[in-house]
């Protein structure tokens, strides 16, 4: 089990056409551990691990956990559903939330906390907000540079 | 009474999404090398910023009500996340009063939400009670990031005002906590004498000076987070080891004060008025001078070795080097001109 996923890993890398240290400069694990990995020498990765590899290999994180061998349930909470899972031992190593059907949270602006006790009012709302695009506009500005 | 049930929320809150606060705060402390309490949660920001780990961003805005403290919102498009600190409500940075340090425990409840995956989901497809749930996780992540259980439990309840203090929270802040752990009764235990500058509780009652640092304890004697120097020798009722500690020698002299084999100091006792020490001392509880187990460098000095019981190397702080490069003009704090807010 464990050399499979180590070559389901390096599959992935190969496909992303990414170097050892390229895949671990942007993931930020170190590029001996992943080498390890790839080739067997350690086990399965941890959640934390899995976390940070997802998207630089151009994966969900569900899906590597799932390749990974991490066990499922799913919990359902009306509007959206956890995914809890568990190792072999069946300690939970984690959860990840996920919309029911395919919403369209993309077109929404902002996903937000909440203040149990008080809304937010609109002008609140929309000074926030306004900060944001600010910030955003700013932040384009220096990647176009 | 250890707890009050009518504030007591943790129970709203499902046993598997409790372990997920724990795995994801034990994830959260060690990514960002969180060794150190108090934890100043706006430096911790700047950290999570520089880390790069998220895309975070942060703002200090002007301009709102005085509704909220602070807001943390996720841009699914752009997988950004931000935190709105709310100007108004920011009064003094660094913190002097228990006001200022709500702002302390409210990012700490906002890196909750970011950390505990409660903005992935969009708020219109919660109910009531489940937003309710979320509020108290993220309660539960930022009490338990901002006070862990393990100092809480051993620190020196002098008075709620300096154990709030000491962990840089609020006055209510701590009183929750303690709530949540069903320990209100610490609050009402009694205060034992501790070092105000290293933590040591091993005091004699005649002492004037503290036998770990070599401090003048006298009236400095109230501090709140205890560190148990546990690094001694053990030492018969005349201050004389069982063993050298230099070559293991175990045979000695009844009388003697020195290793037959080795030749190095066996008693640990004051080097200038001889009054004899307790196996961890370094310094004479009555006038402050070395020991001479200190002397002979047996142990090692307070800084070096608390670090080492609170299980961080002294020097290996990589945050330390960061910090510095980060610029204070980069955080734009409002003036120390709030008037003085009375807890």
């Amino acid at each position: 089990m464990q050399p499979e996923f180590g070559k389901y890993l390096q599959q992935l890398r190969l496909d992303k056409g990414l170097s050892i240290r390229q895949l671990a400069n942007l993931s930020k694990v170190s590029h001996s551990y992943l080498s390890q990995v790839e080739n067997g020498v350690r086990g399965i990765p941890s959640p934390d691990v899995l976390k940070k590899l997802a998207r630089p290999l151009g994966i969900t994180y569900e899906e590597l956990m799932q390749a990974a061998g991490y066990i499922e349930e799913i919990i359902d909470h009306g509007g959206y559903a956890e995914v809890l899972y568990r190792d072999g031992a069946g300690n939970l190593v984690d959860s990840v939330q996920k919309t029911k059907e395919m919403q369209d949270i993309d077109s929404k602006w902002a996903n937000t906390a909440y203040r149990v006790a008080k809304e937010l009012s609109p002008a609140d709302r929309q000074q926030i907000d306004e900060y944001a695009r600010l910030i955003l506009e700013d932040r384009l500005k220096k990647n176009k540079k | 009474m250890k707890y009050n049930p009518r504030y007591y929320r943790l129970d709203i809150i499902p046993e598997h999404r409790l372990a997920i606060i724990d795995i994801r705060l034990k994830g959260f402390i060690d990514e960002y090398k969180i060794k150190k309490w108090p934890v100043d949660a706006v430096q911790l920001l700047k950290k999570i910023k520089k880390r790069r780990l998220i895309d975070l961003e942060y703002a200090f805005v002007p301009g709102c009500s005085t509704d909220f403290d602070a807001e943390a919102s996720y841009y699914p498009v752009l997988n950004y996340y931000y935190i709105a600190i709310n100007k108004n409500m920011v009064l003094r940075y660094p913190f002097r009063f228990s006001s200022d340090r709500r702002l302390n425990f409210t990012l700490a409840h906002e890196f909750g939400h970011i950390f505990l995956d409660h903005l992935i989901i969009p708020k219109e497809l919660k109910t009531s009670s489940q937003k309710q749930i979320e509020e108290e996780e993220a309660n539960e992540f930022a009490g338990r990031l901002l006070m862990p259980e393990r100092l809480i439990l051993t620190s020196n309840f002098v008075s709620q005002k300096e154990v709030a203090k000491s962990f840089n929270v609020s006055d209510q802040a701590l009183w929750k906590r303690l709530n949540h752990l069903k320990r209100l009764d610490l609050l009402k235990a009694p205060v034992v004498n501790v070092c105000e500058n290293c933590g040591n509780n091993q005091i004699s009652p005649a002492a004037e000076f503290c036998p770990i640092c070599g401090e003048w304890i006298v009236n400095k004697n109230k501090g709140v987070m205890v560190t148990y120097y546990n690094d001694g020798y053990e030492v018969n009722e005349r201050s004389k080891v069982l063993q050298c500690p230099v070559c293991e020698n175990e045979e000695m002299w009844d009388r003697g004060e020195f290793c037959r084999i080795c030749g190095k100091v066996l008693i640990n006792s004051c080097t200038y008025c001889e009054t004899l020490a307790a196996g961890n001392s370094r310094y004479c509880e009555l006038c402050g001078s070395e020991t001479t187990f200190y002397q002979a460098k047996y142990l090692s000095d307070w800084q070096t070795a608390k670090a080492r019981i609170e299980g961080r190397e002294a020097q290996e702080d990589e945050w330390a080097s960061l910090g510095a490069e980060i610029s204070w003009d980069e955080i734009d704090i409002p003036p120390d001109d709030a008037d003085e807010a009375p807890f």
